[in-house]
């Protein structure tokens, strides 16, 4: 997570089919943990339909999520950590919910769909897909530069950058034993509107975020690093960055409303052979309900973005922590 | 930084894990063994109204100069048939992909490897007594042709299902028989 974007993701979101029991999910947790660590080293899957595939020059990052409804289904939802719970959208259920993720992330975008093609396979007397998002960006592996979004923005510039910021914000550290050392994942699709976006003006544009498109400083300022004046007006006497401007409204209100956004563009095609642009919008945190709830409902009342943005799909996840070797994923919950 | 560090940790993790297989197989017997195995792994039987027989596969390594043959071995008999057969799938003249036994069993060369894997050498597992679910542990033990035999733990791991059954023809005698009508196809 706290690795730059690769430039292509796809996350799978898997429904327990079955009668789960701790006892089958220990052996799915086993089998999928086998399959991570392999394909993460380059090599092929034990039941690899596609072996040659593999490359060990080009990284493959893969993470899992554990659901709501996994744990309830399993009767651990004691277990769930602070904080961490639904985030609940009204409409279309097609991108919403789900028991297990699976995330997967690579440079190369055939890798990343054999990766997920072989785990899918090895899911399969477990859990049935219930939805799938690909995504991309324009990173480059080892940069951290900020990178651009379809709107054009540079997007990321206000985020988690020290080890220090990720502990504090990112890395769960009290809560249940089994997900210390991990992180909570909200997973929203949001649907941008380009047509409506592309003809308004440069200027409109800009005063939406409350900050610069060329170069994404803020409004107020000289460079992106530079800090939002809040308070600033023109020689007219108006806020540089308006009241319902997305970086204002977005902003943390006190120190804890701050957590890691990794977000990646999708351009897919709809019903009908339309493109349906937009952003698979992921945000990490050591506890959703405090720390991103909050700055959720504060852009769902009011935020100038929402002009052009609509959220189709909502799904959160526990991500366990990496497992050391001889263990497997989620092993302290499912057997303690 | 931290991503290739982190690959190449898992990497090491996984050659730890395979060694620690390969040493726990052998915990009474001081010298290396004259065959090890890594990634030894059973085909999934869920349901046995379907079928009750299956084929194990894995990587297999000859520690010695000459060469050695995987003869079959064994396996509790409230798993299974308690013999376990060396087998090949072959092209017969008609181009049907067909199972029969490995005669004089599966060889691996000196100082080499066997791969036993869908579509070429397995170990057959004859009669299963209860299904055989994804992410299960088996406990075989195989014997070579050099007079040693070695105890393994196999993966229960399942393959692309459709139409790749290994159908038993009628009548048919297995253990120790050659068994040229059994096909499989995949
Ligand atoms: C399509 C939807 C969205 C777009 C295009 C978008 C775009 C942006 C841009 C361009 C920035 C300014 C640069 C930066 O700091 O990264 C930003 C900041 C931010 N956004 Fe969004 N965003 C979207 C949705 C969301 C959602 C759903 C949330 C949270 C619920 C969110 C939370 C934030 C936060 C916390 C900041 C940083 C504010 C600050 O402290 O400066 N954004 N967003
Ligand atoms: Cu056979």
């Amino acid at each position: 997570m706290s690795t730059p974007r690769l430039a292509r993701a796809t996350l799978v979101a898997f429904d327990l089919t079955g009668g789960p029991t701790r006892e089958s999910m220990g052996r799915m947790l086993q089998v999928v943990s086998d399959d991570t660590t392999r394909l993460m080293a380059g090599e092929p899957t034990l039941t690899d339909t596609a072996a040659y595939t593999v490359d060990p020059a080009i990284p493959v990052v893969i993470s899992w999520g554990l659901g709501h409804g996994f744990l309830t289904k399993l009767g651990l939802a004691a277990q769930a950590p602070p904080g961490f719970g639904p985030v609940p959208l009204a409409g279309d259920q097609a991108f919403c919910d789900g028991d297990i993720l699976l995330h997967v992330e690579s440079q190369s975008a055939l890798l990343v769909s054999h990766a997920v093609r072989q785990i899918t396979r090895t899911m399969e007397p477990f859990g049935a897909v219930r939805w799938t998002q690909h995504g991309f960006v324009d990173s480059a592996p080892d940069s951290l530069r900020t990178g651009r979004n379809l709107f054009g923005q540079i997007d990321g510039t206000a985020n988690p950058r020290t080890p220090e910021d990720f502990d504090d914000q990112v890395w769960m550290s009290d809560g249940p034993r089994w997900s210390r050392g991990g992180t909570q994942i909200v997973v929203r699709r949001i649907e941008m509107n380009l047509p409506t976006w592309d003809s308004i003006s440069e200027a409109e544009k800009e005063k939406s975020i409350g900050r610069r498109l060329s170069d994404g400083a803020p409004l107020t300022g000289r460079v992106e690093s530079d800090p939002m004046d809040l308070d600033a007006k023109d020689a007219a006497g108006r806020l540089m960055i308006p009241l319902n401007a997305h970086a204002r409204r977005a902003t943390s209100q006190g120190t804890v409303q701050k957590f890691l956004r990794r977000p990646f563009n999708y351009d897919d095609v709809a019903p009908g052979g339309l493109s349906s642009h937009g952003m698979m919008f992921l945000a990490y945190t050591t506890n959703i309900a405090e720390r991103f709830s909050p700055v959720l409902a504060r852009l769902t009342a009011v935020d100038a973005l929402n002009k052009w943005t609509t959220p189709v799909g909502s799904a959160t996840f526990v991500i366990p922590p990496a497992w050391p070797a001889g263990s497997f994923l989620a092993q302290e919950l499912i057997e303690g | 930084m931290t991503k290739k560090f982190r690959i190449v940790s898992t990497a090491l993790a996984a050659i730890a894990l395979a060694l620690t297989a390969t040493l726990s197989g052998c915990a009474s017997a001081p010298a290396e063994p004259s065959v090890t195995a890594t990634d030894v792994w059973i085909r999934a039987i869920p349901d046995l109204d379907e079928q009750t027989m299956t084929g194990l596969f894995g990587n297999f390594t000859n520690n010695t100069d000459t060469e050695i043959k995987i003869l079959g071995g064994t396996i509790d008999a409230s798993i299974a048939d308690e013999i376990l057969d060396a087998h090949e799938v072959v092209m017969d003249d008609a181009g049907e992909m067909v199972m029969q036994e490995a005669v004089g069993g599966i060889p691996i060369p000196a100082n080499g490897q066997v791969e036993l894997k869908m579509g070429g050498y397995h170990v057959m597992l004859w009669n299963l007594k209860a299904p055989l679910e994804v992410g299960q542990k088996v406990k075989v033990i195989l014997n070579f042709s050099d007079g040693s035999s070695l105890p393994i733990e196999a993966v229960v791991r399942s393959t692309e299902t459709e139409g790749e059954h290994y159908h038993e023809s009628e009548g048919e005698h297995h253990h120790g028989t050659p068994t040229p009508a059994t096909s499989m196809s995949n």
